[in-house]
């Protein structure tokens, strides 16, 4: 285990204003991990990813990445491999889908790996292609939450993170887009980090899981050692 | 001079001020509230060197653009950073306009005529060569929304956060859409110095800003040819009603409150008149490639 963690951050603390919302949190996460963040409503989980795509400025603590410290701005961390996939997923309602995901490879120079990109971006979800020249408005949830994912694997992240990916989205398309995020991990190695409130289904799909409440992570391990955990069954997962 | 060919050419004038002005208003969002103060430095710029240096009218003009989009950056710099509202730069915008305004007026009187203007420049800006650059302009603008940039602002518009998650460099992209459009306006401004042959300062005050964002918000956001047929319809609507005396202020009021009441995203909003384009083009094919077979 010599081998440097892809993303550390350590005695991480993020406030609101006034407002503390991340109390001192630590995590490692190596190379090609699938990691679940879960966590009832307001335990801070979005402000964690917000933090570390730097979308939110962090008041103590520090957050690596391959080694590095992060960049200052919060567009220079795609071009580092750090891609958030947004809660509501915030997609160009006024491009087509092929624009859509052209924008995604702003940072990618190469027309060929663009193309490449793109293709296996198609592969991977046919529905896109089939839509290709709509709008992104006009999109159903589940289409848009595909292409939502498909716009972040255009930049070809090293670390994507997902969250909140199963919200407002019918049961059948939340298996299949899970079953999408397992693919893009085991084929690409990308390393990811989902957010989830629905614990059953991310402690399924990820290798390890973080627990996190009002702003602490409380638990962490194998999340089939916390499936199995009196405690996270009662206070996540429903069972009495 | 006909009086039409006047109206004509102050339509080309403005078609090529509201080009740049889809390009920041229509395509990026932002709204300036100040955007004749690029063309007035467009303006006494090419009248200048036309006037005292005897420069080339075409090359005054693009020196005129290129002054007001570098004029462009003072204000683009501290107003597009960060995180700052569009509504900053709006606010900004409307004091950079009158700023500059002022200081036209009164820094080096002997050369720009302070607030009595410049005056004795040359009628170089004719019907023809006003048609040809405002299509050029048409042209470009189309060029500018058609490509990545374009896409990139329609994509800002949309979701400013998401798109910088995925590494857009918001301040660059705005800024670059801002100079785009002060260059237009610098030229437009070249053309209506050589137009009136007179320039003072004042003409380039709130009323020019407020036409110009007029016709974009009225011709429809992510549109040329929308915004560009509505500046047309504006500049002639007032001559064309002139026998209506003062009334025709209040028509012009109560047609743009229609319109904002019926459509408030604008006439031609994501829309294009392409009709007559396509069929142009058909026609210069068909004059240009049938073989002329003669008896």
């Amino acid at each position: 285990m010599a081998e440097s963690p892809l993303l550390a951050v350590k005695d991480l603390e993020v406030f609101y204003g006034g407002i503390q919302a991340i109390h001192g949190i630590s995590l490692e996460i190596k190379k090609g991990e699938m990691v679940a963040v879960i966590g009832a409503n307001g335990a801070g989980k979005s402000t964690l990813l917000n933090t570390i795509a730097g979308d939110k400025s962090y008041q103590k603590g520090s957050i690596t990445f391959e080694g590095e410290p992060l960049p200052g701005r919060a567009y220079q961390f795609a071009e580092k491999g750090i891609c958030l996939v947004p809660e509501g997923r915030r997609i160009f309602v006024n491009l087509t889908v092929y624009d859509n995901l052209l924008v995604g490879a702003y940072t990618v120079r190469k027309k060929e790996k663009i193309k490449e990109r793109l293709e296996e971006v198609y592969d991977l979800f046919p529905r896109l292609k089939e839509r290709e020249k709509q709008m992104g408005g006009t999109l159903s949830g589940g289409e848009q939450q595909m292409l939502a994912v498909g716009r972040a694997m255009m930049a070809g992240p090293k670390l994507m993170m997902l969250d909140e990916p199963s919200m407002g989205l019918a049961p059948v398309i939340i298996d299949e887009m899970f079953d999408k995020f397992k693919k893009i991990n085991s084929k690409y190695g990308t390393t990811m980090i989902i957010v989830e409130q629905n614990a059953q289904l991310a402690l399924d799909t990820a290798n390890r899981a973080y627990v996190m409440s009002v702003g602490k992570f409380i638990m962490e391990g194998d999340s089939q050692e916390l499936i199995h955990d009196p405690k996270v069954q009662e206070a996540y997962l429903g069972f009495k | 001079m006909g009086y039409l060919e006047g109206i004509s050419i102050s339509i080309c004038i403005n078609i090529v001020c509201v080009c740049g002005i889809a390009i920041l208003t229509g395509y990026m969002g932002l709204f300036s509230m100040g955007h004749a103060c690029f063309l007035c430095l467009g303006a006494y710029t090419s009248a200048c060197l036309t006037k005292y240096l005897g420069v080339n009218y075409f090359l005054s003009l693009l020196a005129g653009g290129a002054v007001a989009a570098t004029g462009s950056v003072v204000i683009g710099i501290p107003t597009l950073r960060g995180k700052i509202s569009g509504d900053c730069f709006t606010i900004a915008t409307l004091g950079f306009g009158e700023a500059v305004r002022i200081l036209m007026a009164n820094i080096g009187v002997n050369i720009f005529g302070g607030a009595t203007g410049l005056s004795g420049l040359e009628h170089f800006t004719d019907l023809k060569s006003s048609v040809v650059i405002a299509v050029l302009a048409i042209l470009l603008t189309r060029n500018y929304a058609k490509s990545q940039h374009g896409k990139i602002a329609l994509a800002i518009r949309d979701y400013a956060d998401a798109s910088e998650l995925l590494g857009v460099n918001i301040f660059r992209e705005k800024l670059k859409a801002l100079m785009i459009s002060a260059f237009f306006c610098g030229v437009g401004g070249g053309m209506m110095a050589h137009y009136y042959v007179y320039i003072v300062p004042n003409i380039f005050g709130n009323t020019m800003s407020n036409n110009l964002l007029t016709s974009v918000v009225l011709g429809g956001v992510a549109s040329i040819t929308g915004p560009a047929t509505a500046t047309g319809m504006l500049t002639a609507m007032p001559e064309a009603f002139r026998f209506l005396d003062n009334w025709r202020l209040s028509i012009y009021g109560l047609t743009l409150l229609i319109i904002m009441r019926v459509r408030p995203e604008g006439l031609f909003a994501y829309k294009e008149i392409t009709a007559p384009f396509t069929a142009l083009s058909r026609w210069i094919k068909t004059k240009l490639f049938k073989p002329t077979v003669k008896a």
